[in-house]
């Protein structure tokens, strides 16, 4: 298992350009599609001379009025959100055959070329995961308000609603993001078509358990680093511009960190797949076909 | 949590008390209920009872014993009663009003419907028992509802004399609602019964004399105050003696107003008797599920019926009533009775008062950073002095017990748990002080007056503002104008003055006056008695040059008033070498200009935020030097946080 999750990271420091690309993307949106609130608070507070002093501590008094003006900026900001989201997961879905393609058999090959190669497939696939996702959050909230409301009781209503549906929903996403990563290898590795990738990855965990392990490694790693923007929050109380621009350079740094562990993460799935695929390609020597992938393979 | 050592030691106090009462005879106890050996109120009435609870149809089957002393100087030939419990029936006016809904809670059961019937009065007079039961009817004193049955008069066939002390033996038969507004059953999280039992007697109305509250001094007669049951009207009583056996099932734990005296178990039924001595009211509670912890603070003996899966909640609860015990004792004055019982009730019986007795809600696994519970135990405890010790009418005007608790609820809260005294998370602190105050300046604050009959508020849904939140914000800017140590030997005269019996408006005024030494009736008259809004503004700083400055230069800021209403008000400018100078304006133009020797960068209205009323504080700061370090620092978090959104997001793709 270690030497996949050493591929990963030695991936990673390899194509430190990757990295720098996911992180980059990220950071020049947010910063792009929050600066009408900078544009908005700054009308609202710098001349009240409020400034400074909300910067220190927070005021419900002052900001309930300054929200009065400033809502209407922050519901055209959030109502940009479905759009970005929708960008964002479609540049998920293509930039990580992107990668994938870049760390295949560690050639180097170009990240565009895979965008270019895979993409359309990447995004049917990602399109049919998604759907997948959303169907199992609907029976996964559905079970659980049923349940909750069975219950009866503020016990049980604690713990279903609030401990168990949430545990089984973010499991349940978990183990299809870990599939979804495995389809999207194969339409690199093996040029799967979109049902075939799908198939695939659905049962690719139930056929190599290792998998699991791999994929809860970097998660774990990928969480740590997602909540330390937040801690570093709470660690870091900015009351002035120079301690603002310090902490949002910190986060800047653990979100750079974030995008390396994309990369390694993609590096061990894809040593992993090839692992595999060397494998099955050892054990049936001689009766592949020229051209199918290794489902077709695995089937004969 | 207490210790166990130290919960076994009160509890084997607790029993030895216990054994102690039951071998005397009720009549000749000497129970220790008040911190006085003679009485503190005139105890005008008195009542002894004995109710049954039936659990399977939730029913009450009760008599009582009610003596009632004629206070007036002339005969009185009536007498009326609340019947509460009527109010949870169909076509009642607390039914039409409320929808059936109250704070959020609605029936859910089949049938939630409640009531209660008086089934015989017998007057035992000197010359022989006489059956008022076919003389008593229904009568209607604040609508013209015809279904409305929450008060009934009883035509008397003689009557009583100034002076005279009459005895009444009443039976009852009541069945409790299911819980949507303070008082009925309902199911705990372990699925078994829960019932707060109050409101649920047959109870004497309020024989107002003449020089009480508002019958004149001079007039003829005094008359009965006795309110239907409205959506938005709470309770108002006589100050008197209870003793009450309660029979419940043999698992049930009973708590009540007052002190337990006897306790005693036969026949699959336990039968307690609680007694209490100069109160208004007596409400109980009795539940299978209930844990009985037990602490102590000062002379009060604190009991905390709690369910098993809040227990981890149970420190959380007798600290808050600790620190309401401990403020209250050095602002207000002293808690005069010797017990406190602490109860946690369910759904809509939560967050209610009654003497030596309240009910407090809080929901499993309760988080430390919201101070809900402590604000609810804190407020309901306050209660124990504004409505419980001074009687003030509840339903002609609730601000005095409402009002003044959620001012003291605030100033506590926000003195024992400092700028986090309702919501504590890192970076997001909120006061008690400032959700009162946004709520009275986010619910349009201009709309309506504070001295108003609860059920005469043109809009229902401005009743909390007007009883609790606004009440709250006018005593704080009052404490501010006056000075603390001033606000607080109102509070204490006006306890010291009143408790024990029924201020009004007038009294309150007239003790703040008093004690103030000045004329206050422009502030009272705006803030009480008026819908006037507080709000001003810097229009405007600038700098010139005119010809007679000495320095060469001059400022001058515009300031607006902006409300009806008027406010003293300080200015303090800043000047760009960082001096700042204060200036006063009595706020009565609607603009004014003052004008300043040098360069002004800074003006500030009300600088040490006294004026809680001003509905606009955001408007009262002008700066000619803009600082965007809010704005960056926002946007610079928001950055970061969108950036974390992406990556989840693309977890999902």
């Amino acid at each position: 298992m270690l030497r996949f999750l050493q591929a990963g990271r030695d991936a990673a420091m390899r194509y430190k350009g990757l990295a720098l690309l996911l992180f980059g993307v990220h950071l020049v949106l947010a910063y792009v599609l929050t600066q009408p609130l900078y544009h908005a608070l700054d009308e609202i507070v710098s001349v009240t001379g409020f400034s400074a002093d909300l910067s220190q501590g927070f005021d419900a008094v002052l900001w309930v009025e300054i929200w009065d003006t400033f809502a209407p900026a922050l519901y055209g900001f959030l109502g940009q959100l479905w759009w970005v989201g929708l960008l964002m997961g479609v540049w998920k879905a293509v930039s990580s055959v992107g990668v994938l393609h870049a760390l295949y058999r560690e050639h180097s090959m170009f990240f565009w070329d895979g965008i270019g190669q895979h993409g359309g497939r990447a995004l049917g696939v990602a399109l049919l995961f998604l759907m997948t996702a959303f169907a199992w959050s609907a029976g996964v909230l559905f079970v659980g308000v049923v349940a909750a409301t069975a219950t009866g009781s503020a016990l049980g209503t604690f713990w279903t609603a609030l401990v168990v549906t949430p545990t089984v929903l973010i499991s349940g996403l978990a183990v299809l993001d870990l599939m979804h990563d495995y389809a999207r290898a194969g339409l690199v590795a093996e040029g799967w078509t979109v049902r075939q990738a799908c198939r695939s990855g659905l049962a690719w965990p139930f056929r190599h358990g290792q998998a699991s392990l791999l994929y809860v490694a970097w998660f774990a790693a990928a969480l740590a680093l997602l909540a330390l923007p937040f801690l570093l929050e709470a660690w870091l109380p900015a009351f002035d511009k120079g301690t603002a621009w310090l902490r949002f350079g910190l986060q800047q740094g653990v979100f750079l960190l974030r995008a390396f562990v994309t990369v390694a993460w993609l590096g061990t799935t894809m040593a992993f797949f090839e692992h595999i695929q060397r494998k099955n390609a050892v054990l049936i020597a001689g009766e592949a076909t020229p051209g199918e992938g290794l489902e077709t393979l695995r089937m004969t | 949590m207490l210790s166990a050592s130290r919960r076994h030691m009160l509890q084997a106090v607790s029993y030895s008390l216990v054994l102690l009462a039951c071998a005397l005879p009720l009549a000749a106890q000497s129970v220790v209920t008040t911190t006085a050996d003679a009485p503190f109120s005139d105890r005008r009435v008195s009542y002894v009872m004995d109710v049954t609870l039936n659990p399977e149809t939730r029913g009450l089957a009760g008599t009582q014993r009610i003596t009632w002393r004629n206070p007036d100087r002339v005969p009185v030939q009536t007498l009326q009663f609340h019947l509460y419990l009527n109010a949870f029936k169909p076509g009642s006016t607390f039914m039409n009003e409320s929808g059936g809904r109250h704070r959020g809670f609605v029936a859910s059961s089949d049938d939630p419907w409640g009531g209660t019937e008086i089934t015989s009065m017998v007057w035992d007079d000197a010359d022989g028992q006489v059956d008022l039961t076919d003389a008593i009817r229904f009568i209607q004193t604040t609508d013209d509802n015809p279904d409305d049955e929450t008060v009934v008069e009883v035509q008397l066939p003689r009557a009583v004399a100034p002076g005279e002390t009459i005895a009444l033996d009443v039976a009852f038969a009541a069945t409790l609602p299911e819980v949507v507004a303070r008082t009925g059953y309902a199911v705990t999280g372990l699925g078994n019964p829960f019932f707060l039992v109050a409101q649920w007697f047959p109870k004497l109305g309020v024989y107002e004399i003449p020089g009480q509250r508002y019958i004149p001094l001079d007039a003829e007669r005094g008359a009965w105050s006795t309110h239907q049951f409205h959506a938005a009207t709470e309770f108002y009583a006589d100050f008197g003696t209870y003793e009450v056996t309660m029979r419940v099932p043999e698992a049930y734990v009973v708590g009540a107003t007052g002190v337990e005296v006897a306790s005693e178990t036969s026949g699959g039924m336990t039968s307690v008797t609680y007694r209490a001595d100069d109160v208004h009211d007596f409400a109980w509670t009795a539940s299978p599920d209930y844990l009985v912890l037990t602490d102590t603070w000062g002379h009060v003996e604190i009991k905390l019926l709690l369910f098993p899966y809040h227990e981890a909640q149970a420190e959380r609860h007798f600290e808050a009533t600790k620190i309401g015990l401990e403020y209250m004792d050095r602002w207000v004055g002293e808690y005069p009775y010797s017990t406190l019982t602490v109860v946690d009730a369910v759904g809509g019986a939560g967050g209610m008062e009654y003497p030596t007795f309240f009910t407090v809600g809080t929901i499993y696994r309760h988080p430390a950073w919201s101070r809900l519970l402590e604000i609810i135990t804190v407020h309901e405890f306050v209660h124990q002095y504004f409505q419980g010790l001074i009687a003030s009418n509840e339903a002609e005007e609730a601000w005095l017990d409402e009002g003044i608790t959620s001012y003291l609820e605030m100033r506590i809260m926000d003195e024992a748990y400092g700028p986090g005294s309702m919501v504590d998370v890192p970076g997001l602190r909120i006061s008690d002080g400032a959700y009162q105050r946004l709520s009275y300046t986010q619910s349009l604050p201009g709309r309506g007056t504070i001295v108003t009959h609860a059920w005469e508020h043109p809009y229902a849904s401005d009743f909390g503002k007007l009883a609790y939140n606004k009440p709250a914000v006018v005593l704080k800017t009052l404490e501010s104008y006056l000075g603390w140590d001033v606000m607080e030997q109102v509070l204490k005269t006006y306890y010291n003055r009143w408790r024990f019996r029924h201020p009004t408006t007038r009294d309150f005024i007239a003790v703040a006056e008093e004690v103030a030494q000045q004329d206050l009736r422009w502030f009272f008259d705006q803030f009480l008695y008026d819908d006037v809004v507080v709000d001003y503004r810097v229009v405007s700083v600038a700098t010139r040059r005119p010809g007679d400055e000495p320095s060469g230069i001059a400022s001058t800021v515009l300031l607006q008033r902006l409300g009806d209403g008027v406010f003293p008000q300080t200015l303090r400018v800043t000047y760009d070498d960082g001096t700042t100078e204060d200036r006063t304006w009595d706020g009565e133009a609607e603009w004014h200009r003052l004008t300043f020797g040098g360069r002004v960068t800074d003006a500030y209205l009300d600088p040490d935020n006294h004026v809680w009323l001003d509905t606009d504080r955001l408007n009262n700061r002008r700066t000619l030097r803009p600082d965007d370090t809010l704005a960056r620092k926002i946007q610079l978090k928001s950055t970061a946080w969108l950036q974390a959104a992406f990556v989840a997001i693309a977890g999902l793709f």
